[in-house]
């Protein structure tokens, strides 16, 4: 049956006159579908639609072998022609979308044109209608509030903002559709709808723009979505047209495409609901290019190929979203000559060098090596005399012994210096993530929990364990370092959201308020997730005497709540519910967990992690090296989550040692690693670096000289200092990777050139240049000394000519000497891990 | 309790020297003792030690030390030339320590003619003391020890780091004990106390262990030598904080070293073989006890005998009560609870992380007990969380802390249980933060819950001189419905000095005692002992009276400028010389007050020639908002409008108006004391007493 509301095909569709020609030479195509020369297949080959505007997006594609479709095959949607052999039953658009118009079967006939137009391929797509009633079973979860999604409407900028716009408000990304369904029909008087004439309702003449409307045009009067609006007014704006399920899922066609530029492709959209049912949803899903330099995506779901590399489009539609992976390759083909394998690592990142046509760079040298596996592993310099050792050496393994060196695995105590080190720097990492500070817990607090991380750091704990004793901690904040994480997050929302973004990498603040808008998590994900902190408390203990003031962190028993963990089932434990959420967390099922510190490491070695920002793990923002990311972080689940050897992996890697300058060939490319990316020292390294080189210690306020700016435990008020906080020495105020800016600024190259700091210390008797000249050391050996204090290298022979040449044209040689040193403090080979 | 040193002839001469040289003014300032250098004293040695204080140490003239084994007395110093009374705020100590006293803390106290020092404290060692020297604030400047040695050093001031190398065999057991911020909480004026940490390194400069807090905030730390070679050992404040008077002692040695023991509880008079539970212990066995039947119920520090040595002090608690020990099958849980008596003392650990441990017991319904956890206080690691459950797993009671003797334990207690129904119950224990280990050892004593009562003395001494009074104020904590009135007596006084001891009525909380010292009193000191007698009611039950020792708490300046109390084990009274006030008199003995009017007291004190410093009189012994000791009966205040207490300049007179409310109830002869205080500091005041003021409230 054919319901009076839907208009002449014609309105809808142009294809009216296709589908028509359709009926007359049905026949005729699918007998030439049997003599096709140019292969396509068809998604989907069967098509059920039910109910009014049920709609369905075909996609049509070459073949590549046979019958089947490959990531490499060419989206022909849009080029072939579609003909509906019973236009009452259904509707088919050029771009191939088919409109259920009344109950019956049919066949869709999608036929591609070879060179010529004389061969052809034709397929046949079986379809059925049925649901198609008088009276559109229309409810407002169903099928109007992804109209209103689609359009925008229940977006923050508009009716979804704080206080709605023009007194109409909406809730977020609809999130609470009961409220919504009530602010259409019954707020203001029903003053929005008008149920007897639904066509003058303010509801739609505002988006029609048939009045003004602040937001523009949002819906065309002759459109589909309109008449379901339509419909759904005139059956009295029910909030339900039964019961409403969940979309559980999205499934996208296709999922991959390796495309050239230029090139399209349509997409389709399956919702998959609570109850099995599945329904397309290509027209009201939401699209988003993840990288519009790569990717433009229209409202239709046709995605544009517009650059080179790798990027994805964001599909959104009910509380779910999915994506779709482009690639598009630099070159057609990489050779990478000289390529060899060190590790997994490198095979993987050989494939995607291969995959996206990228040659890398050849690798670094040996005093480049040192200096930026020595900075990126302990934070420190390599001395002058351990870099000359380093760099005559002649050990085919020295590369490699290093590593351990500064890992401290050698099994030799006197090779194994480094380990406080490597604890005193990974430490100022985990403290600026856990924000560690002063200005909240006290002096006592910090640095309980300072301890407890350089310790956990010294011995290497597993990460499993590091986190579990951080999210189940319970005792005196003086001696036990972790209980002070929750005085940091003080009540059960700063708990959830500081948990799951520093040890899953799910940024989950938005949930707090509505539906995760690239995710699909729910207020009730994040409040199931909150109900394992609920319990939390402290009490008072004099166990540091009558002075000591300290709180001891406590769980009362028998606190309820569904407790659950993101994605998981509920978990229950009588006495604290923290132990079954840390065994959840840290457990090996738990893919979030890994990849996340696997992305943080990756970003810290290589400058960029496999997902950029390295905290926002999410389906809709997946790795750039997928593969790479999973053998990592199967790695590090291996190792049972040994920090050491996931850090080890890395910089053993071919990849790692790669040189910073690009070929003409990958300069290009700032994602895939193929040459390293160079970072600026942190403010504590680039200070004790300073320090190192000039030889002048810098003394931190209340600290005893000595102490480095690595080792530095607090980013409150207690040790401030100038040059730290102009080079963005966190406050450690969030848990985000982002608050340690990597940015340069003009008060850091005042800072350097002019500042204080520099200048003081490369002018100090004591220093390196007053000991190298009450040495009466040669000219040569004192140039020598200041390039490999610096740079970790010997000057080169012009560098020294150049050297003796200043050294003529200087008023003497203490001169000569300050300037060189602070000329090489202020070069961009010294401020960088290069 | 502290014992008085032989008293020298130094101080008849000390006594003479002052009477003639102490000036006129200001004379209230008693020593507050700030630390002691070295702390520590190696046993069958005598050894020289610096002691420092806020106030005048000049005359000191006898040292009083808790426990046997040790004494001490004052290393003469030169008199001055000049014959003024010099300002010593440091003066030189000899301690001597026999070869059998038991190594641990104790508390000693110095007599001066301006009275009773605060409280100090030493540590007694079994090793050599090695003292701190030079600058050895890095590696480099390390200074060079052999163990075995205890180390004696300050944390004297901010970014101070002291570091002591020494020499050690691969496979050598190491064990360092920091005793350093345990030592400050009776230091009266230290206003900021050490949180030490140690770390022990290699020769390459590696950390090899570290430890910060591990007996509360002092550290201990046990590594064995990974190889032969040279060590450094590093102390500092956590927060690089420091002061002169943050001394601490590391007792360094290679020794086994017992945290605790398994069963925690032993019965008296029997043979008894205990776990030890401690540090590089290796074969050394099981540690073997007597204890004599005639030992203290509760908890004290023995020496056992381990293997063919002798173990460090560990603390056993002695019990009376049938013995009975956790059984190695599962009782986790009201289901599989353990059997058990009550009354009774169970021993059980806390085995693992997660381990909860239940013992049933049968009992009548109106049966009444008291159930404590005993742990943390002997040593254990356990913070007890105690539940009394019915035989279904219904909760009846529980308690987490305890607060006792005014202080906060993390051992727990529940009083005066009252069985609701014939049948089992469950008692229930677990460390309330779910760990565990061979450290979590308790003893859980079961008792039938009887009135008791504890009393309180504020605060650990009384300050006389010659033809004055002083006051000492008891305060009552009743338990399990004891309600009444108690008899206040004293023991010990030094010679010179009497008491009138007042009582604490069944509807109050204090009482008081008025100490009298002679016109012709000698400088003395003595430690007291107040006891509480219950006064028993005609239709009391029979049976001898409660009585009750009353447990001194010495005052603590708080940071900020509150009063806050120690427990200590003695109150010391002394007699000194003439201080600012002379006498504080009062203008009748007695005053009957009927409900609903008021009486005047007028009040006359002597100042000392030339002191003119303010003196406020009271009734109530309080600071700032808090009330410490009020022995007015019940509806009787003071009438602050109608009284003159700030007695300023020379003037010497003021007035008390006390007031009976109209619903007071009838007393007879309630003891007061009117006192004229001096400030010593915001906190502090020296106070002198009235005689006794009788206050009686008739019948409306």
């Amino acid at each position: 049956m054919r319901h009076p509301l839907l208009r002449p095909a014609s309105r809808l569709h142009g294809t009216c006159l296709l589908a028509l020609a359709g009926l007359f030479f049905g026949q005729a195509a699918a007998q030439a579908a049997a003599q096709k020369s140019t292969p396509i297949v068809v998604a989907p080959e069967q098509v059920h639609l039910k109910g009014h505007f049920d709609r369905l997006q075909l996609v049509v594609s070459a073949a590549a072998q046979g019958s089947t479709r490959t990531d490499r095959s060419a989206d022909l949607t849009r080029t072939v022609i579609y003909t509906s052999l019973n236009p009452d039953v259904v509707s088919v658009s050029p771009s191939g979308e088919l409109l259920a118009r009344g109950n019956g079967t049919t066949r869709v006939e999608v036929m591609a044109r070879g060179q010529g137009g004389q061969e052809k391929n034709v397929r046949l797509v079986e379809v059925s209608v049925s649901g198609v009633a008088a009276k559109p079973a229309i409810g407002f979860r169903q099928h109007v509030s992804p109209i209103l999604s689609k359009h925008g409407c229940n977006s923050g900028s508009c009716h979804a903002a704080q206080y709605g716009k023009g007194g109409f408000k909406l809730s977020v990304f609809g999130y609470n559709p009961q409220l919504d369904q009530k602010s259409i029909i019954r707020d203001r008087h029903q003053r929005r709808v008008n149920l007897v004439a639904p066509r003058e309702s303010l509801f739609l003449r505002k988006p029609t723009l048939q009045v003004p409307h602040g937001g523009g045009l949002r819906l065309a009067r002759d459109s589909v979505d309109h008449e379901i609006l339509v419909a759904w007014l005139l059956a009295g704006g029910p909030d339900s047209n039964g019961k409403a399920h969940d979309v559980t899922r999205l499934e996208v066609y296709p999922k991959r495409r390796v495309a050239t530029v230029g090139t399209t492709q349509q997409l389709r959209v399956v919702a998959h609901y609570s109850d099995k049912s599945t329904r397309d949803v290509t027209a009201w899903a939401k699209y988003d290019s993840m990288d519009e330099s790569i990717l433009e995506i229209a409202a239709s779901g046709l995605v544009t190929a517009s650059g080179r590399g790798q990027a994805s489009v964001m599909i959104r539609f009910g509380s779910q979203a999915e994506i779709s992976m482009f690639v598009t390759p630099f070159a057609t083909t990489a050779k990478l000559e000289g390529w060899k394998n060190n590790n997994f690592v490198d095979e993987l990142a050989a494939a995607k060098f291969r995959e996206l046509g990228i040659e890398p760079s050849g690798l670094c040298d040996d005093a480049t090596f040192l200096r930026r596996v020595s900075l990126d592993l302990i934070g420190t310099l390599p001395s002058p005399q351990s870099a000359v050792a380093f760099i005559d050496s002649k050990r085919p393994d020295k590369r490699q012994r290093l590593i351990d060196e500064l890992l401290g695995q050698t099994g030799d105590p006197a090779r194994d210096r480094f380990n406080d080190l490597y604890a005193a720097w990974w430490t100022l990492k985990w403290s600026d993530l856990i924000r560690n500070s002063s200005n909240k817990l006290g002096e006592q607090g910090m640095w309980a929990l300072h301890n407890w991380i350089r310790e956990s750091f010294r011995t290497n704990k597993s990460f499993d364990r590091f986190v579990s004793e951080l999210v189940t901690a319970k005792g005196s904040i003086y001696s036990s370092g972790p209980a002070n994480y929750f005085r940091i997050n003080g009540n059960a929302n700063d708990l959830t959201e500081s948990t799951a973004q520093l040890f899953l990498g799910i940024r989950l603040e938005c949930a707090k308020c509505h539906h995760h808008p690239f995710e699909k998590y729910s207020q009730g994900d994040y409040n199931g997730f909150a109900a394992f902190f609920k319990g939390v408390g402290t009490k008072s203990s004099e166990e540091f005497g009558l002075f000591g003031r300290e709180s001891v962190v406590v769980v009362k028993a028998g606190t309820t709540g569904k407790a659950t963990p993101l994605g998981g089932e509920p978990l229950e434990h009588p006495l604290d519910l923290r132990i079954p959420l840390a065994k959840w967390l840290t457990g090996k099922q738990n893919t979030f967990f890994a990849q996340n510190v696997v992305n943080r490491y990756v970003s810290y070695l290589l400058g960029r992690g496999l997902v950029e920002p390295v905290d926002d793990l999410r389906s809709t923002n997946p790795p750039t090296n997928v593969a790479l990311m999973d053998a990592l972080s199967q790695h590090f689940v291996t190792s049972n989550y040994d920090l050491k050897a996931l850090l080890r992996a890395i910089v053993s890697s071919r990849l790692y040692q790669l040189r910073s300058q690009p070929t003409k060939a990958n300069v290009g490319d700032t994602r895939f690693y193929s040459h390293f990316q160079v970072k600026r020292l942190a403010a504590e390294a680039l200070l004790d670096a300073v320090d190192e080189a000039t030889g002048v210690q810098t003394k931190f306020k209340s600290l005893p000289l000595g102490t480095r700016a690595t080792e530095l435990p607090d980013a409150g008020d207690f040790y401030s200092n100038y040059f730290l906080k102009t080079f963005a020495k966190p406050k450690r105020a969030s848990v985000c990777e982002c608050e340690r800016s990597p940015d340069e600024n003009l008060a850091q190259a005042l800072h350097t050139l002019n500042g204080d700091t520099i200048a003081g210390k490369v002018a100090n008797a004591k220093g390196r240049v007053g000991k190298l000249l009450t040495a009466k050391s040669t000219h040569e050996a004192v140039v020598q000394e200041l390039y490999l204090a610096t740079l970790g290298r010997r000057p080169s022979p012009q560098e020294q000519a150049a050297s003796r040449e200043f050294l003529a044209a200087s008023p003497s040689p203490k001169e000569c000497y300050e300037d060189l040193l602070w000329a090489l403090l202020n070069s961009k080979q010294f401020l960088f891990v290069h | 309790m502290l014992r008085p040193a032989p008293v020298s002839i130094f101080r008849l001469i000390a006594a003479a020297m002052l009477v003639a040289a102490v000036p006129t003014a200001a004379r209230a300032q008693y020593p507050m003792l700030m630390s002691l250098k070295p702390v520590a004293a190696q046993v069958g040695q005598a050894s020289e030690h610096t002691i420092t204080s806020r106030y005048n140490l000049y005359g000191a003239y006898q040292v009083l030390v808790s426990g046997t084994g040790v004494t001490a007395e004052v290393v003469p110093v030169p008199k001055p030339k000049d014959g003024k009374t010099p300002s010593l705020t440091s003066l030189k100590l000899k301690f001597t320590v026999a070869a059998n006293a038991l190594p641990g803390v104790r508390d000693f106290r110095l007599a001066t003619p301006r009275g009773a020092s605060t409280i100090g404290q030493i540590v007694i060692v079994a090793d050599k003391i090695v003292n701190e020297t030079g600058n050895n604030n890095s590696a480099k400047t390390a200074q060079a020890i052999t163990l075995p040695a205890t180390i004696c050093g300050a944390i004297e001031q901010a970014e101070d780091v002291d570091v002591f190398k020494f020499t050690a065999k691969k496979g050598q057991p190491l064990s360092f004990l920091v005793r350093s911020q345990r030592l400050q909480d009776r230091i009266h004026d230290l206003q900021k106390h050490v949180d030490p940490i140690l770390t022990l390194r290699t020769a390459a400069g590696s950390t090899l262990a570290s430890s910060d807090n591990y007996f509360f905030a002092d550290p201990f730390l046990a590594a064995t030598a990974p190889a032969d070679g040279e060590y450094t050992l590093e102390i500092r404040d956590v927060r690089y904080q420091g002061n002169g008077n943050w001394q601490y002692s590391i007792e360094s040695h290679s020794r086994p070293v017992v945290e605790t023991i398994y069963p925690l509880a032993v019965a008296l008079g029997i043979d008894v073989s205990l776990a030890p539970i401690g540090h590089h212990l290796g074969s050394a066995g099981s540690l073997k006890i007597n204890l004599p039947s005639d030992t203290p119920e509760g908890r004290g520090w023995h020496r056992l005998a381990l293997g063919p040595a002798t173990s460090n002090p560990v603390q056993v608690v002695a019990s009376r009560l049938p013995t009975s020990v956790e059984a190695a099958a599962a009782n986790n849980d009201p289901k599989s609870a353990q059997a058990v008596t009550v009354p009774s003392t169970i021993s059980g650990r806390i085995e693992s992380e997660a381990d909860i441990d239940c013992f049933v017991f049968e009992a009548k319904k109106g049966q009444k007990y008291t159930f404590e956890v005993i742990a943390r206080r002997a040593g254990s690691a356990l913070d007890a969380h105690l539940r009394i459950l019915d035989a279904k797993g219904k909760q009846l009671a529980l308690n987490d802390d305890l607060r006792r003797l005014k202080r906060l334990s993390q051992d727990s207690k529940f009083e005066n249980f009252t069985v609701p129904a014939d049948g089992k119950y469950v008692i229930e224990v677990r460390d309330v933060h779910l760990r565990g280990g061979p450290r979590f050892v308790y003893a859980i004593r079961t008792s039938r819950a009887v009135p008791y009562f504890d009393l309180f003395l504020d605060s650990d001494k009384t300050q006389l001189s010659p033809a004055t009074h002083g006051v000492i104020f008891v305060r009552v904590e009743r338990h399990n419905g004891f309600g009444s009135a108690i008899d206040l007596g004293v023991e010990g006084l030094p010679k010179g000095v009497t008491a009138r001891c007042g009582r604490i009525l069944a509807e109050g909380t204090d009482g008081c005692i008025i100490l009298t010292a002679e016109a012709k009193a000698q400088l003395a000191i003595a430690n007291i002992t107040v006891s509480g007698t219950e006064i028993q009611t005609a239709d009391a039950k029979s049976g001898p009276p409660l009585t009750s020792r009353a447990r001194p708490m010495q005052e603590t300046y708080m940071p900020g400028g509150g009063r806050n109390h120690w427990p200590v084990d003695a109150h010391a009274v002394n007699v000194g010389t003439l201080s600012d006030i002379r006498s504080v008199k009062l203008s009748t003995e007695s005053v009957t007050l009927k409900p609903g009017t008021s009486t005047t007291i007028k009040v006359n004190f002597e100042r000392a020639p030339g002191f003119t410093k303010n003196v406020t009189l009271d009734v109530l012994y309080r600071h700032l908002g808090s009330v410490y000791g009020n022995s007015l009966p019940k509806g009787v205040t003071i009438d602050a409008g109608a009284s003159k207490t700030l007695i300023t300049g020379k003037a010497s007179e003021g007035q008390i108006v006390l007031k009976a409310a109209a619903d007071a109830p009838e007393v007879q002869m309630q003891q007061v004391s009117v006192m004229a205080n001096v400030s010593i500091n915001f906190v502090m005041k020296a106070t002198y007493s009235s005689p006794p003021l009788m206050v009686s409230v008739s019948k409306k």
